[in-house]
Formats: structure tokens, sequence, C-alpha cells
């Protein structure tokens, strides 16, 4: 909750023009939001131009902040609008889904992930490719960044009752995924 | 392709036992509400199959955790966001206030003559960023009994002039009752850069005179940042 504190005040700072308030939060948060923007969006180019884009319009927006949420959902919030934004445009040049990428991808094992078959966290790690973007998000949502129902509500601008299904759905989803390699959970 | 939608399946209703396990991972994580933290704990104590469920939640929070462990924060990306915030017009706004503060205190410390054009420009940058007090002193233009204006173009012919740039906070009704009450009447403004024309007498002051004058708007600093003479003709 003192992070959060922290955060807000610095938010406040940044609204009123203290550019070495936004740098402040940035190396509070870089590593939080990059990590979030590489998952969502697969390419870590891709993602550090992004994450520039989430700073900038915090220094833009800060007036915006009502501290209603907390700063690190509000971050990855503006982060997630960024990540769908960049991934929408690459459809539109490319004409390959995300999705079906990532498909296509978990069909054709790599020499790494085979000679890892053996390994539980690396079979796991391997069905998560194997997960929609969706559903990966979701999963990082909530393991790594450690949003609430309601946060993850917020950033993705879905009600709390969705949020818990599409969990379960992953989760279900990652449990096939699993099967199929081999691995039975024992669970659904 | 990613969506705010909610996806097949998302809007069907679970079974009791599938909403105990779609709150697993909040439960793990600790970001639960106390009462579906009670619900589960309620439920896992008559269906013991939940403790092993728990243990699944676990074992995919780890390793989601290390996965993002693994990937390094960009190295240049404080730099990157330095150039980017340069380049926004929010930046020049900010950087100008920070430079007419800097240049402000100089000023206050006391200025030489050759200093004066250095200070002059900074006060006028200063006024650009008055919006709101300026602003409200600008539409009281027309009522002189908030603000004291000539209104009447051949009153500004002649005189004694000053270049003056006023407080971002001075109250409007505070600076009119200083204004009028040293007959300092503001005949035009903000010019380029902002600053204002205030005629400080209706007549031609001697040097010594128009130095009083200065000195008198100069000794109301919560009022005026800055002040010098101005030539008859504008």
């Amino acid at each position: 909750m003192e992070a959060a504190s922290d955060d807000r005040a610095l938010i406040k700072a940044i609204a009123g023009g203290d550019a070495k308030a936004l740098e402040r939060l940035f190396a509070r948060n870089q590593t939080r939001v990059f990590r979030y923007l590489t998952r969502v969006v697969r390419n870590e180019a891709v993602a550090e131009e992004l994450m520039n884009e989430v700073f900038l319009s915090v220094w833009q927006g800060a007036a915006r902040y009502e501290g209603r949420s907390e700063p690190a959902t509000w971050l990855i919030s503006i982060a997630h609008n960024k990540a769908v934004s960049s991934l929408r445009k690459r459809r539109e040049v490319s004409g390959i889904d995300e999705e079906t990428s990532t498909q296509i991808e978990d069909d054709a094992d790599t020499p790494e992930v085979t000679s890892q078959k053996n390994d539980k966290a690396a079979q796991m790690r391997a069905a998560m490719q194997g997960l929609s973007a969706e559903h990966r998000e979701i999963l990082d949502l909530v393991y790594y960044q450690e949003q609430s129902i309601s946060e993850v509500a917020e950033i993705l601008g879905i009600p709390e009752a969705t949020v818990k299904t599409r969990m379960f759905y992953a989760r279900k989803k990652l449990s096939e995924l699993l099967k199929a390699r081999g691995v039975d959970r024992g669970w659904p | 392709m990613m969506t705010s939608k909610p996806m097949p399946n998302e809007n069907e209703i679970l079974s009791e036992a599938d909403e105990i396990a779609a709150l697993l991972p909040w439960y793990v994580s600790g970001k639960i509400s106390a009462s579906d933290k009670a619900r589960v704990d309620t439920y896992a104590e008559s269906h013991p199959e939940v403790r092993g469920h728990i243990a699944l939640v676990r074992d995919e929070a780890d390793v989601v955790f290390a996965d993002n462990q693994s990937i390094p924060p960009p190295r240049a990306a404080l730099d990157r966001l330095h150039a980017s915030v340069a380049k926004s017009p929010r930046a020049r706004l900010h950087s100008v206030q920070a430079s007419v503060v800097d240049r402000l205190g100089t000023w206050l410390g006391g200025f030489a003559p050759r200093q004066l054009a250095y200070a002059g420009l900074a006060a006028a940058v200063l006024i650009a960023v008055q919006s709101l007090s300026l602003g409200s002193l600008l539409k009281n233009q027309a009522n002189p009994a908030n603000f004291t204006v000539a209104n009447k173009p051949e009153a500004l012919a002649s005189g004694t002039f000053a270049l003056v740039a006023f407080q971002p906070a001075a109250p409007a009704s505070t600076l009119s009752a200083f204004l009028a009450g040293n007959n300092f009447v503001v005949v035009d403004g903000p010019k380029a850069g902002g600053m204002y024309r205030v005629r400080v007498s209706g007549k031609v002051l001697t040097g010594p005179e128009t130095e009083a004058a200065l000195t008198k708007l100069k000794s109301r600093a919560d009022l005026i940042a800055f002040a010098s003479s101005a030539p008859a003709v504008p």
C-alpha cells in the first residue's frame, strides 16, 4: 500500500509538470509494465516502444488520473489499451491473427521444447504458449501482476463475472493442452 | 485477436464447484475479498479435493512468475522516454516555466541594466503561463470597478509607462486596488510574450520619479513579478 501511495504522489506531481517525478514513477514501474507488454505482444522491441508510449501518456494525461484505482492498475490499463491497439494494427498489416500465430508456433515443437518434455514446468510453459492471447494475458494479470478480480475487470473493460469465467476457462484450456502433451492434472 | 468482449462460454453460469475453482487463483494470490475467501474456506472444509486444486494453481502461478522474471527490463528505455518527453508540447511549456523561475530568482537578486533585457524576456514568458489570473484581469478590463484600465485611447497617448508582469497567483481584486490606489493604469497587454504596459503617470516623469514609481510597483512582490521602465511610444 505504501508503494501505491508513493506512486499516487508521483502521479500528482507529474500532473503538475514534475519531470523528475515521471522518472521516479518510470523507475518504479518500468519492469512490471515492460514484462506485461512483452508477454502480451510477444515482441520485446514492440513492447519497448509501447512502454515508451505508456509513460508518455502518463506524462501527458496524469491530470486525468482520479485516484480511484491503484496506480499499478492504471498503468497496466494504459498498457493493455496500447497492446490491443498494436496487435490490431499488426493483424491488419500482416493478416495473421495473434491467436492463429500462437497456434502455429505451438503445433511445431522446437528442439528445445522437445528436449524439455520431461520437465513439469517446461511442459506447462509450452502448454501456456498454446493459449489464446486473452487467456495468456489474464494468467499474467492474476499470477504475476497480482491484480484482483475488480482490477482485472477495470484493465480489460469486462464485467467481474466475466473475469472469473475467463480465468476459469483459461485454466481449463491449459489442462486440455497439458493433457494433449500427456500430462493429466486431474482437473477438471 | 484480443478483445474486451466476453469470449465464448464466458457468459455461462458455473456450477458451485466450478465457481470455487474460478476463485482459487485469487485465493492463492491473496487478492480476494473477505466474503469470497470465506466461501472458498467453507467449501474446502467439506471438499478436501480443493487442497489439491490449490496446489495446481500454485504450480501455474510459479511458472507464470518465473517466465515474467526471466524478461530483463530494457536498458535504454529511460533515455528514450526523455527524448519523447522533450518533444512533447507539455514538456516545452514546463521547461519554459522552470527557466522563468530560475531567471526570476536572478532578477530578484538585483540585476544590472545589461541584464534587463534577459529578465524582461523571462518575465514576458512568465506571463504566458499566467493564464488563470491574468485571464480574469483581461476580462475585467471592461469593468472599472474591478480593474483599473484606461478605456479611452486619448488617455493613453502621453505620460510615463512601465512594462509589468503580474504574479500568477495575485488576486485580481487586490491587484486592482493596488493599481487604482497609485493611479497606475493598465493600457495595453498582453503584449508579445505576455507583458503588460502600465501607465504609471499621466505626466512625463523625471528619471528619479520614474524610479520611484517602479520601486512602488516592485515593493508589492506579492502582486508584481517584474517591472521596468518602458518607452513613451510602444
